[in-house]
């Protein structure tokens, strides 16, 4: 077995973890990392809106009529400064878009969840079987796609009713489909492959040579497909809320503060719908930089 | 003959294109359109004995890899039967049938393709022996080296992903994948086709060894009669989805009874030749969705007569061993 050595590859690799090579990896494109670790704080912050908020915008006790519409940076009477300026009712934008965020980036990325698993499964399903399932099945979606997203979701909206897991289940059921379009061209290409074929020929169970080889070779579209649905489910309930047929007052989103501030963007309070708008665009920008980073690291055939 | 291993009678397997609803429309509104049906292979017997090593020649597209998958079990055939080790694979109960194709593996002709991308090489070889309990999830550390060893792979390396090695390397890993469920026959579908002319030899080596230490039985099937010569022990030829001829190697090339046989062993380049003229096969391989009547050889045969366009001809006992499928046999 003298041979081996001599075909073998020269140098053999350093000594290190897979995680921290993924890390590595993702830290090459310096955007992205900035991007990752902005997420990071806006999730930190959706999480923890309660704590760092300066004020309850939504204690009805706290609030005081006299402070609204105050410009940026302008102090309170009870000397809080309001460094985003407040809306027409006198609440803290700084503190609305915290707790906006976490409505926001909760529904989005809930619904983004829920509607990959669906959605990959009904791909999956479509692409492994064939024949007259795929032709129903991919039909469907078509004609989902063929009608505007925003027009499904108004439509499913009024039929449902208002309320956070009604908008949820509105955006998995637009969703859905371009998950399931994307899983099932890529695992179409994947399946007629010959290492699908030797998991067949090694008598593996159909299950596993789904799951185990199928679905992870169909996961690079699939995550760029997600994070740009997810962000596509944000904006989306930006506008559902924006229209006033999305969340409840009650639950104030992203959506629902640029919609109050429309009324008196005129007026000159351009702060109550542009802070809440370029809080929106950070999220959705950042998102979408993280998971192109994303499919170029998970795809070990990209790697040096 | 010795034992037999495994015997293929009359297996056929077409390939239909159907019409979409359009396409059928057109039919119903009197447009020439019909269903497109190709016999990738037509009614293919052929034996092979224990230890043997037969190796299937053929042009590409003359169904030599169809009817490799079909052995392997990847492909359901459209009719006929394999029978492996006295039983039909189609009577087999649950236990035999899952024994029977875990010890018939194949080795696939793109090593690039045949390995998943996104498992380590230990997972790789690995997964299947666990999933049918050769080896506990515990050893199959210990498992998979082993294998690795066999094939002339560095154990260290089995974390790897498979890119992260050569043409010949992955091939071994394909080999070893195929060995670790310990196979007693493998179907090696162009397996070195794809390999640098170094490699090549190696991988040969390789496979002989492993006939050697493992008794397999191999079925070889190649374009590459100079390989063929090399390893096997009979050698069968296959045109257009048919055998044409059957025989022992040494006798094969020495003495090539079917007009294509000759044809394919003139092309074939030889030192003790130089200089030779080079006369290649006349014509184009025959589109399979409409082949030649009678003798698929016919157009490009040089001793073609019109008995030869009418009548298919059956593949007859020419000497003992040695079968072949041409009218010229009957006259003589």
């Amino acid at each position: 077995m003298s041979e081996i050595s001599e075909i073998a590859i020269a140098e053999p690799l350093k000594v290190e973890t897979p995680l921290h090579r993924f890390m590595s990896d993702f830290a090459d494109n310096k955007i992205a990392l900035v991007a990752f670790f902005v997420l990071l704080g806006i999730i930190f912050i959706a999480i923890f809106a309660p704590v760092i908020s300066p004020t309850d915008p939504y204690d009805l006790a706290k609030v005081s009529i006299f402070d609204s519409k105050l410009a940026p940076g302008t102090k309170s009477m009870d000397e809080v400064t309001f460094w985003l300026g407040t809306d027409t009712s006198g609440r803290d934008l700084l503190s609305s878009i915290f707790y906006g965020l976490r409505i926001s980036l909760g529904v989005g990325v809930l619904s983004g969840v829920i509607a990959l698993c669906i959605g990959s499964a009904i791909g999956l399903m479509a692409a492994y079987y064939g024949g007259y399932v795929d032709t129903l099945i991919m039909r469907i979606v078509d004609i989902q796609l063929s009608f505007p997203a925003i027009l499904v979701a108004l439509i499913l909206i009024s039929v449902l009713g208002k309320g956070v897991d009604k908008i949820i289940i509105a955006l998995v059921l637009v969703q859905w489909a371009y998950y399931a379009r994307t899983v099932r061209g890529t695992a179409l290409v994947e399946r007629n492959k010959e290492y699908i074929e030797a998991a067949s020929c090694l008598a593996l169970s159909n299950n596993r040579i789904v799951f185990r080889h199928l679905l992870p070779n169909c996961l690079p579209p699939l995550i760029v497909v997600a994070t740009v649905q997810t962000a596509h489910a944000i904006s989306l309930e930006a506008t559902l809320s924006f229209l006033g047929v999305g969340l409840p007052v009650t639950e104030p989103s992203l959506g629902l503060l640029i919609a109050n501030g429309f009324n008196v963007m005129l007026s000159g309070l351009y702060w109550v719908s542009f802070f809440p708008g370029i809080a929106l665009l950070i999220t959705i920008v950042s998102i979408n930089l993280v998971g192109d980073q994303l499919r170029d690291v998970l795809n070990p055939r990209l790697q040096k | 003959m010795s034992e037999v291993m495994l015997e293929v009678d009359n297996l056929t397997r077409n390939f239909v294109k159907k019409l979409d609803l359009a396409g059928r429309l057109a039919q119903k509104l009197g447009a020439d359109i019909r269903e497109e049906s190709v016999h990738a292979v037509d009614g293919v017997s052929l034996t092979i004995a224990k230890k043997g090593v037969v190796g299937l020649v053929g042009e590409s597209g003359c169904g030599k890899s169809t009817l490799g998958r079909m052995i392997a079990g990847i492909l359901p055939p459209t009719s006929g039967r394999i029978v492996y080790k006295g039983i039909s694979l189609t009577d087999m109960n649950f236990e035999e049938a899952k024994r029977a194709a875990l010890e018939i593996q194949m080795i696939f002709q793109d090593p690039f393709a045949s390995l998943n991308p996104r498992m380590r090489v230990v997972d790789i070889i690995g997964e299947a022996p666990v999933a049918h309990g050769f080896c506990k999830p515990s050893e199959i550390n210990k498992y998979v080296s082993d294998v690795m060893q066999r094939v002339g792979l560095d154990p260290e390396y089995r974390r790897r992903y498979p890119h992260q090695f050569s043409g010949g390397q992955r091939q071994r890993i394909g080999i070893a994948r195929a060995l670790a469920v310990k196979p007693e026959f493998l179907v090696c579908d162009e397996a070195i086709a794809a390999l640098d002319v170094s490699i090549q030899a190696q991988v040969i080596n390789l496979f002989m060894d492993l006939r050697e230490d493992l008794d397999l039985t191999y079925l070889f099937i190649s374009h590459d009669l100079s390989v063929v010569e090399h390893i096997s022990d009979q050698v069968v030829i296959m045109y257009l989805g048919r055998i044409v001829e059957v025989a022992p190697t040494a006798e094969l090339f020495e003495k090539p009874n079917h007009p294509y046989t000759q044809a394919l062993l003139n092309e074939v380049p030889r030192v003790d030749q130089r200089g030779r003229d080079y006369q290649p096969v006349e014509g184009e391989i025959p589109s399979p969705l409409d082949p030649p009547s009678g003798c698929h050889f016919h157009p490009r045969c040089p001793h073609a007569t019109s008995r030869c366009k009418a009548e298919r001809p059956v593949l007859r006992e020419i000497a003992p061993g040695r079968i072949s499928a041409c009218h010229l046999n009957d006259g003589t």
